[in-house]
């Protein structure tokens, strides 16, 4: 049976069957949950304007974790993975160039 | 591969069909996006405001959300596991756990709002009156936010409950199970927004 089916290609296989594993959710639910500590912890400490970032870039790996393992986009075709950055890219213009207009008006 | 249903008119294409799902929940990231854009370039004007009155939302509440969520995602993303291993039973009850994290979720939500307009604190409210404009303007992206993640969720919610029944029903089985992914994928976006809501608003220093 896995002869047969590894004539269509194993990459395509995997990517048309695979099923996450309870125990793989449970390592992403746990990895989430200590990154959300992290958040938390993180915020009872004044670094001043890095606070923020530090809190977009803990958000942004724990989202990330979610869009490739919950999502599922890790194992989705690349046509769901070009259309994911695209729509990441315009909104990451769509921010950068209301930053520029920022950094030049409150002065 | 034609199936053999004749109930079924339309031909099954379930990547068609997360294709779909998938370009929907790019507008809803955009959307959100835009309320985004507008904290962001407030906080730049009114930082010290912002983090007066981000003090006054509970982190506790604001925490054990964060938590519901995720695990409610998680119960999500194993029901999935279940069904595609034939377990309609225990998909039904992680399906099942997710909708009841999610009115808890909703509960805590009405808690917290529910105090907050106690004290006066809401748009045009009695104890905003005399607060900074900075103050003013934290509280009314909070209700806006939350209020329309609110609504994400009840909707979230709504399509998990769908799901549920179609999986009674066997109309989710082990073949067919695009309608749970779908709904699974819009909760996992609730639970998204969420991620970058909580540090934002109830963590700023």
């Amino acid at each position: 049976m896995s002869e047969k089916k590894l004539q269509h290609g194993e990459h395509e296989h995997l990517e048309e069957s695979h099923i996450s594993s309870y125990k793989q959710l449970l390592l992403v639910l746990f990895s989430l949950l200590v990154l959300t500590a992290i958040t938390i912890y993180s915020a009872s400490f004044n670094f001043g304007k890095a606070n923020v970032w530090i809190a977009l870039v803990i958000a942004s790996a724990k989202s990330s974790i979610v869009v490739l393992y919950f999502m599922h986009l890790r194992y989705e075709k690349p046509v769901f993975k070009y259309m994911f950055i695209t729509a990441i890219m315009i909104l990451a213009i769509f921010i950068s160039f209301i930053f520029w207009d920022l950094a030049y008006r409150y002065k | 591969m034609i199936s053999e249903q004749h109930e079924h008119h339309l031909p099954y294409d379930p990547e068609g069909s997360r294709l779909g799902m998938w370009l929907f929940l790019f507008s809803e990231l955009l959307l959100f996006g835009g309320l985004f854009i507008l904290y962001a370039s407030y906080l730049t004007k009114y930082t010290a405001d912002f983090v007066i009155a981000g003090k006054e939302l509970s982190r506790t509440i604001g925490a054990i959300n964060t938590i519901i969520l995720l695990v409610s995602s998680y119960f999500v993303a194993a029901s999935i596991t279940a069904i595609r291993r034939n377990a309609p039973r225990i998909a039904m009850l992680y399906v099942g756990s997710a909708i009841t994290l999610g009115l808890v979720f909703l509960i805590n939500k009405y808690f917290e709002w529910g105090h907050k307009f106690h004290l006066g604190i809401y748009p045009r409210g009695p104890a905003l009156e005399d607060r900074t404009n900075g103050e003013v303007i934290f509280y009314g992206l909070y209700y806006c936010v939350t209020g329309l993640h609110g609504l994400h969720v009840i909707i979230g919610g709504t399509l998990l409950a769908f799901a549920l029944y179609y999986i009674y029903r066997k109309k989710i089985t082990a073949e067919r199970f695009v309608f749970l992914e779908n709904a699974g994928l819009y909760w996992h976006l609730v639970d998204l927004i969420w991620i970058f809501v909580f540090p934002l608003f109830y963590l700023v220093v």
